[in-house]
């Protein structure tokens, strides 16, 4: 019988980099608005401004112990080290480290076990969704940081792009977002199309709601750094969502009308990544209906 | 239009700039069924001469010598089959006398009769058609054996295919090439100006432009168009202006586990180890046999590999190691497909869904990232 004997071959060693150079660039960003302005400012301790910079430290020494673990000897795997980084990026500001820290030996100790079952559900996902719940109902936080807590804040539509507005640790920032939207795309695996389904919908749901409903400065509700996040970093992870085009269409749609809905209703402004769990949850339940169907019948497709 | 893909290819592996004959075989193994009739009048057989037929196909003896007897050994598939051995004396001595008075032949409008005795012909495909297509392209990465017929027997070619139009009343003759193939472009350029009903067709380096539904897609093929490959007119030449029967074919032998890649002609029937033997040197000794293809080739012993008309590459690839792993949904597999079948929903319904039209071109697997053997899932060969 014959046989496929080459395969197409990308560098991701390179991808991965360039990725993981990226989420650094975002989290140091993170760092650099949440501690190191106000330590200039003089309203933090050069300590507490340090602080900030645990978030992906913890982050990147869970990947690494995950990663002696599983192939025991020292090795620094950038696979592992762009996920650890991804979890400190969506938290927020506030967030105890001790919880960070449970929350991190929970996604690595799961991973493994999460993977083999729950393929197509996104562990990151639901982490993020588990911190939203202990934010909001144990910890009672909410994204802004000590100071924007204490001090009132007026920033523009620049400040929105570039990350001044508020939002989680290493998130803030749409520019940047976009510009790890570039690095993504050097993926050739990357559904480069779902963030533009997403966004897409959602913002033009959006503009519509808030030109005929509420008459806010459009641009600075537009600029949502949860939805860019979740869209180009979350939403297309390989295994995450459908492969056919048509699903993945209905898929961004969803998740888009969904976050749409809970931010304009329900004032969840991170409520995408909930929306974004619910997608996977339904679409993994559709997939293996569609297998069961498709396995019960033999069809020869013709021209 | 859906954008085809390149196959990217390694640098490194480059065809030495001559092509190789290994016409001297010992002994030569032709294909045969217990149950076809020899049409011999003797032992001893004159190269050019009549063995038997098989499904209508006349099988002819490459070399003189004597024909010893029939006997099993095993074809590239690794399945018995039965050979007819040729006992090879070097004489070359050649009865066939071809199509004769070709010169007068050329002129007449009888010709089609006349080439009835070239055997095994499908001359009927040249009724009413408006325009000749010569595909001068390879698909497969690092087959070269359409660039060394172009670049020494580009006059041949052409003057077949003026003859072809001239007999047919065929007024259009469209020569294809792939833009990376300089050569070839360079060579025929310097002879298409004596040939005014000839055009030149610089295509992409796309994967799978070979086919014919591919083909379509840069320039009108249908049915008034009769597509060729340049080995097919360089036989009909030979055949037909040489009074030559076919008694060789060229084969590349290539891969990253050779030192030099090569084009070598080949007495058909020739055992490829001897031909290995006697042409090439490997780099590493730790390599895998492929036959016609990478993307959809066999695997094959080299022991068991006789040179056939249908053998046009011998790839020496170091063993990799591959690991077929779950389906990660990235969907590439249908983005890929030149003729938009669903490999992914194959691979769903564990081949249950399987597409006719498939090419069996074997992009879907070679973009998995997975490395799932989709071809099989797709063609319902899945087990």
């Amino acid at each position: 019988m014959s046989k496929v004997f080459v395969y197409f071959e990308q560098n991701t060693k390179k991808i991965q980099w360039a990725i993981f150079g990226s989420f650094l660039v975002l989290a140091f960003y993170g760092a650099y608005k949440n501690g190191f302005t106000y330590y200039f400012q003089g309203l933090l301790s050069f300590v507490d401004a340090m602080k900030f910079l645990l978030f992906p430290f913890i982050g990147l020494l869970g990947a690494f112990f995950y990663g002696v673990i599983l192939s025991k000897k020292l090795q620094f795997s950038l696979e592992y080290a762009i996920e650890g980084v991804l979890l400190a990026l969506f938290m927020p500001v506030r967030f105890p480290i001790w919880c960070f820290i449970v929350l991190v030996i929970l996604y690595f100790g799961l991973k493994n076990l999460w993977q083999k079952k729950l393929s197509t559900i996104s562990l990151l996902c639901f982490m993020k969704v588990l911190s939203m719940v202990l934010s909001k109902f144990v910890f009672f936080i909410d994204y802004q940081n000590v100071i924007e807590t204490s001090y009132p804040y007026l920033y523009g539509i620049t400040d929105a792009f570039f990350g001044r507005g508020v939002g989680a640790y290493g998130t803030t920032s749409i520019f940047l977002i976009l510009v790890c939207y570039v690095a993504f795309c050097s993926d050739y695996y990357y559904k480069r199309e779902l963030p533009v389904y997403i966004l897409g919908s959602f913002l033009l749901l959006e503009t519509a709601y808030v030109l005929f409903v509420t008459h806010e400065n459009l641009l600075l509700t537009l600029l949502n750094s949860h939805i860019f996040f979740a869209s180009i970093v979350l939403a297309p992870m390989k295994n995450h969502s459908p492969a056919e085009s048509k699903y993945l269409l209905i898929f961004g749609l969803f998740v888009g009308i969904g976050s749409f809905l809970l931010n304009a209703f329900f004032d969840f402004s991170d409520g995408i990544y909930i929306v974004l769990l619910f997608a996977q949850i339904l679409w993994t339940l559709a997939l293996s209906f569609q297998k069961l169907y498709y396995q019960k019948t033999l069809v020869k497709q013709k021209d | 239009m859906k954008k085809l893909l390149t196959i990217s290819k390694d640098a490194s592996i480059k065809v030495a700039s001559t092509i190789y004959d290994y016409l001297a075989a010992d002994h030569i193994y032709l294909p045969i069924d217990p149950t076809d009739k020899l049409l011999i009048h003797s032992k001893n057989v004159t190269k050019g001469e009549l063995l038997y037929r098989h499904k209508k196909k006349g099988y002819y003896s490459p070399v003189s010598g004597k024909v010893l007897k029939i006997e099993e050994k095993k074809n590239k598939e690794g399945k018995k089959q039965y050979y007819l051995n040729i006992k090879n004396d070097y004489q070359e001595n050649d009865s066939y006398a071809g199509i004769s008075e070709f010169t007068t032949v050329k002129i007449s409008t009888d010709f089609v009769k006349k080439v009835r005795e070239y055997p095994d012909y499908s001359w009927y495909k040249f009724r009413r058609k408006e325009k000749i297509i010569l595909n001068g392209m390879e698909d497969e990465p690092y087959v070269a054996n359409k660039t060394f017929l172009h670049k020494y027997y580009a006059r041949e070619i052409l003057q077949m295919l003026d003859i072809l139009g001239d007999v047919f009343k065929i007024p259009e003759i469209v020569l294809c090439f792939k833009e990376n193939d300089r050569e070839s472009i360079e060579t025929v350029e310097a002879f298409i100006g004596t040939y005014p009903n000839m055009s030149l067709k610089i295509l992409p380096d796309v994967y799978p432009i070979e086919e014919r539904e591919i083909l379509s897609r840069y320039l009108p093929v249908n049915d008034e168009s009769v597509v060729l490959s340049s080995e097919e007119v360089f036989d009909l030449y030979r055949e037909i202006v040489k009074e030559r029967r076919k008694d060789a074919v060229l084969i590349t032998l290539t891969g990253d586990a050779v030192t030099t890649p090569k084009v070598v002609r080949v007495k058909i029937g020739t055992p490829l180890q001897e031909v290995v033997s006697a042409t090439m040197n490997f780099k590493s000794q730790d390599y895998q046999v492929i036959v016609n293809g990478l993307l959809k080739g066999t695997v094959s012993n080299i022991q068991d590999i006789i040179i056939t008309e249908d053998i046009r590459v011998v790839y020496f690839m170091v063993k990799k190691v591959t690991h077929e792993s779950a389906c990660i949904h990235c969907g590439k597999c249908n983005e890929v497909c030149p003729v938009r079948c669903k490999p992914y929903l194959a691979y769903l319904s564990q081949g249950k869904r399987c597409d006719e039209q498939c090419l069996e071109c074997g992009l879907c697997s070679f973009i998995c990232p997975s490395h799932i053997p989709l071809y099989k899932y797709i063609g319902g060969k899945h087990e």
